[in-house]
């Protein structure tokens, strides 16, 4: 029992080696470990950041375990968030992790899958995108649908604009319509909310998840699209939930919903699950 | 193991006192300065303070302080330093303690011992040996007679007979501990269960239907009741229930220090509080109702329906000591469906 606080308290040491601006709050941290080897985690996993000083936050890790390094994309809102951002590269900062459950690859395996990213909900969905185009073989169609507020909340830009080259990834970007049915000047994309996208599109539920992560009003209503208008079962969506966390190892009883604790049993939820919770999203 | 049931004499119990702070750190009830009942370290075993009272503040500090260092770090030039907090742990002795204070560390033991081991928690608890005090009358709020927690988790219970304590011994450590002054402890030859029995009936600590796990089935239905907002809408959010609570135990991790050097620490946080799930752009927990509600369903819902046990040794604090009269077991009847009328009066808006 010795060293256990070691391994939950104590942080690794990790260095900033590259730093991507997103967008004008929005910051991509490329991230090496010099005390050792990286650890393994997997897709939807996450992780407690931090500056000593200034305190630590949770992100998930928004890189694809099989490829070198460690990124998160950090948007900066609140105390730990602003420190992130006046980092620069071969700044040092702590993590604890990887922490929760991750998203189930092998059963996603000879689907149809469809990814829905809302504003910097795209970031746990990068991973597993970017894994599952590795492994493009596994898979039947691969649909991204990536909505924003606005056009300077997009993150990934140049990823999106790859996949837009790509003949096996069918790409959908959309900003939130300012006065609805109006073109944005200048936007390639569509001026939507995702809802009448799918609505319209109606991707057919026949052998196909959906991957989805943003705020929570878009999961829901996502979600409730899905299940009421285009014949989806609960069980075909998968999420992943942020509720505020501390420890990251089911102890400080801070993002519990119901008997479930976010940072142990999720951060990944199927939407089965996610129903028998009490309602507090 | 089997209880063990020993006489104690009322006139042996300070050379206990003081033959154990040789061995133990020892911590009773006591007066501070201010002439507060605290759980402390008395100076004399005449400052020991004799009293069915529970002190304001549990005893669950000794096993969760308040504010504890998990990491030191230091700084130097692009160089940093860090290290875990290292502890040397004494035998800590919870003399007199009360059975709700006692009982709370094994309600709370199932949390920091599941999946990742809490060593920081679990290192101080398991040097920790409670030696209870039952009470020989119920307090003003407390309502541990409705409540199932484990007593056999308690190391030893001293129950006040007319002449002599009678001490049952329940664990190890309860065991150890008799064995070390093993001179003053006599073993009990009559029925010594009975004389337990009567004694609780005495002091109104006895069981009594229905005890409060039964309103679990009830409250599982209440999440969206209408009547939280109208009974619990008076709640400040000041915390006081959780941090007077033996069993609440949420924690927030903090830095204090600068870049030079300083400290990352663990510190008791409260569910009530407004900004306790306040996230960049979403708040679940809007409104006060919805904070309160999460308390007292984490208690009597989500915790025993994840580990087992109710997250409430019944000890009433969080009654006797909230500004605005919330009364938890009043709550819990009602939403529960244990009783039919809300808790009523001027307290509850009504």
């Amino acid at each position: 029992m010795e060293n256990s606080a070691e391994r939950l308290y104590v942080p690794r040491l990790v260095r900033i080696v590259g730093v991507v601006a997103e967008t004008p709050t929005i910051k991509t941290f490329q991230l090496s470990f010099e005390d050792g080897d990286r650890p393994d985690f997997k897709c939807g996993q996450f992780g407690e950041f931090g500056v000593y000083g200034v305190g630590e936050a949770a992100f998930c890790l928004a890189s694809p375990p099989s490829r070198d390094g460690l990124e998160i994309t950090v948007k900066e809102v609140g105390k730990v968030t602003r420190a992130f951002h006046n980092l620069n590269e071969g700044d040092v900062i702590t993590f604890r992790g990887p922490f929760g459950n991750w998203f189930p690859y092998d059963d996603f395996k000879g689907k149809e899958l469809l990814f829905i990213g809302g504003g910097i909900g795209q970031a746990p969905l990068r991973g597993l995108l970017r894994t599952c185009l590795d492994n493009r073989g596994d898979f039947e169609h691969i649909d991204l649908i990536y909505a924003a507020r606005e056009e300077c909340e997009l993150v990934y830009e140049r990823e999106l604009v790859a996949f837009e080259g790509r003949d096996d990834i069918d790409v959908t970007l959309a900003l939130d319509p300012v006065c609805p049915g109006e073109p944005i000047p200048g936007w390639r994309g569509r001026t939507s909310f995702v809802p009448p996208i799918l609505e319209e599109e109606r991707p057919s539920p026949d052998n196909r998840v959906v991957i989805t992560c943003g705020p929570p009003i878009m999961i829901k209503l996502v979600a409730k699209s899905l299940l009421e208008k285009l014949d989806y079962a609960p069980g075909q969506i998968w999420t992943t939930l942020e509720m505020r966390m501390k420890c990251g190892v089911g102890k400080c009883g801070r993002c519990n919903i119901g008997s479930v604790y976010v940072c142990k049993d999720g951060p990944v939820f199927n939407y089965e699950r996610i129903l028998s919770l009490p309602q507090e999203f | 193991m089997a209880a063990e049931y020993y006489r104690l004499n009322r006139d042996k119990v300070g050379e206990l006192f003081d033959r154990a702070r040789a061995d133990y750190d020892v911590v009773a009830k006591t007066r501070d300065a201010n002439n507060n009942l605290i759980y402390g370290r008395p100076a004399t075993f005449d400052d020991v303070a004799f009293v069915d009272q529970q002190p304001p503040m549990s005893a669950k500090t000794f096993a969760l302080p308040q504010t504890e260092t998990l990491v030191r770090y230091e700084r130097e030039g692009d160089k940093i330093r860090a290290e875990g907090a290292a502890e040397t742990t004494r035998d800590v002795l919870l003399f007199g303690v009360n059975m709700c204070d006692a009982a709370a560390f094994d309600v709370i033991d199932h949390v920091f011992a599941w999946d990742y081991l809490d060593d920081p928690y679990l290192n101080r608890r398991a040097a920790t040996t409670q030696f209870a005090l039952a009470c020989t009358i119920s307090q003003q709020d407390c309502f541990c007679d409705r409540i199932s927690y484990a007593e056999e988790s308690v190391d030893a219970v001293a129950y006040p007979l007319e002449d002599y304590y009678l001490v049952k011994v329940q664990t190890e450590k309860g065991r150890n501990l008799v064995a070390r002054y093993k001179e003053l402890f006599v073993p009990e030859e009559g029925d010594a269960e009975s004389s337990i029995r009567a004694f609780q009936e005495k002091a109104g600590t006895a069981k009594k239907e229905p005890m409060l796990e039964a309103a679990r089935a009830g409250l599982e239905k209440a999440f969206e009741h209408a009547d939280w907002e109208i009974l619990v809408s008076t709640c400040i959010g000041c915390g006081i229930c959780t941090y007077t609570c033996p069993t609440c135990h949420c924690f927030d991790i903090q830095d204090e220090g600068g870049t030079v050097g300083g400290r990352r620490l663990r510190t008791w946080d409260h569910c009530t509080g407004r900004t306790f799930t306040a996230m960049a752009a979403h708040q679940p927990r809007d409104r006060q109702y919805k904070r309160y509600r999460q308390r007292l369903l984490h208690k009597f819902w989500y915790y025993p329906e994840r580990f087992g046990p109710l997250l409430c040794t019944g000890c009433g604090r969080c009654i006797t000591y909230c500004p605005v009269k919330i009364n938890i077991k009043e709550l819990v009847e009602y939403f529960g469906g244990l009783k039919d009328t809300p808790p009523g009066g001027a307290r509850h808006g009504k």
